[in-house]
């Protein structure tokens, strides 16, 4: 009967882990665009901007950089796993640079690319962590992530503009920490990048 | 030359990107060791020297961190040297000096470890009439370049005292 069990829900499992049907895209794939970026860690509040390349291949390709264009992080996303590039002294702590890169995959609902993720309809998993998306006229504008017990939540809002959005955050509920970008052309659907 | 004070425009590429991110603004600076550099798009960025003071102002607040001074320290060796010319016999640097006859291009390394993980190599550039600065490129360790480009120049202007005391 266990074993009856294990089948059937690795079954249903499988079948319903697929990408969302509705509207999630952030950044689609051989879209780049640069955000003006604000990091809040801590009481401290890091201005810059951050240059976001979403390759064909689904390798996220970031970049954070200070307003006298010097570089503060950069990081790719590939196959499951960031690969830092670089990373100044205070982005590179281990805390603060797993908040971060997780924040980054969860801001572009990137992990919906992942082998992890499953779909439920009104209810997503991923990396151990249920994912509560809030649609408005089939687009997504907000996404609560709730961690395993114990583990504060945090939730990412996405402010909808005409044909696009406008801002983007995350906020980590009893944990000062947040990210907020806001895009400095509006996104067009026309140029490609691999 | 007394004061200097013109526009700037900031040009950022990045390798993996197509597009490029300008950010323009205005500096002046007053000799000794006075400086304003303000970005005013797409973020407001101040940044004040007046003789040892460093100040910081981004998006309308003023930020004091951890570290920020070291920053700053080296924006003031990098910006101010370049405008009044002290980074060419700063020791910091292996220089080398290139003209191609309108131009003079004088091309910087820094020796030191700390720096070196933050600059890779600064060019300045001056058109060889009158010594006026045209352009400042910055190459990160990532081979990422910022392009500083100088316009409307003036110099030997009045320039108000308080601009370089306060936001």
């Amino acid at each position: 009967m266990r074993l009856f069990l294990l089948i059937f829900s690795l079954l249903t499992t499988s079948v319903q882990a697929q990408a969302p049907g509705q509207d999630v895209e952030i950044l689609a794939r051989g879209k780049e665009a640069i955000y003006k970026a604000e990091f809040n860690i801590t009481g401290t509040s890091i201005n810059g901007f951050l240059a976001v390349q979403h390759k064909r291949n689904d390798v996220l390709h970031v970049q954070f950089t200070s307003p006298m264009g010097n570089n503060l992080l950069e990081i790719e996303w590939k196959r499951g796993k960031w690969k830092k590039i670089y990373a100044t002294k205070k982005l590179s702590g281990k805390l603060i640079f797993n908040m971060m890169t997780e924040d980054i995959l969860l801001l572009f609902a990137h992990y919906q690319y992942d082998n992890d993720f499953e779909d439920f309809g009104d209810e997503w998993k991923w990396n151990k962590k249920t994912l509560l998306p809030v649609f408005e006229s089939e687009k997504l504008t907000s996404v609560k992530i709730i961690g395993r017990r114990h583990h504060p939540s945090k939730t990412v809002k996405y402010k909808l503009g005409e044909d696009c959005i406008d801002e983007l955050s995350i906020d980590h509920q009893g944990f000062p920490f947040s990210i907020t970008l806001e895009p400095l052309k509006k996104l067009q659907n026309t140029d490609d990048t691999d | 030359m007394s004061s200097i004070k013109g526009d700037i425009s900031q040009e950022k590429s990045f390798a993996f990107l197509t597009e490029k991110l300008v950010s323009t603004g205005v500096f002046l600076y007053q000799k000794e060791s006075k400086l304003r550099w303000e970005f005013k798009e797409p973020i407001q960025y101040i940044i004040l020297i007046n003789e040892n003071s460093m100040r910081l102002k981004e998006q309308g607040e003023e930020k004091r961190y951890k570290g920020m001074n070291q920053i700053l320290r080296q924006v003031k060796e990098i910006i101010l040297g370049c405008i009044d010319g002290s980074i060419m016999t700063n020791t910091n640097y292996k220089t080398a000096f290139f003209t191609d006859g309108k131009s003079i291009r004088i091309q910087l390394q820094p020796k030191e470890k700390n720096l070196k993980e933050f600059i890779q190599q600064i060019d300045v550039e001056f058109i060889k009439q009158g010594s006026i600065l045209k352009k400042v490129t910055l190459t990160d360790p990532s081979e990422d370049r910022t392009e500083i480009h100088f316009s409307n120049i003036q110099s030997n202007q009045k320039i108000d005292a308080a601009l370089f005391a306060d936001f």
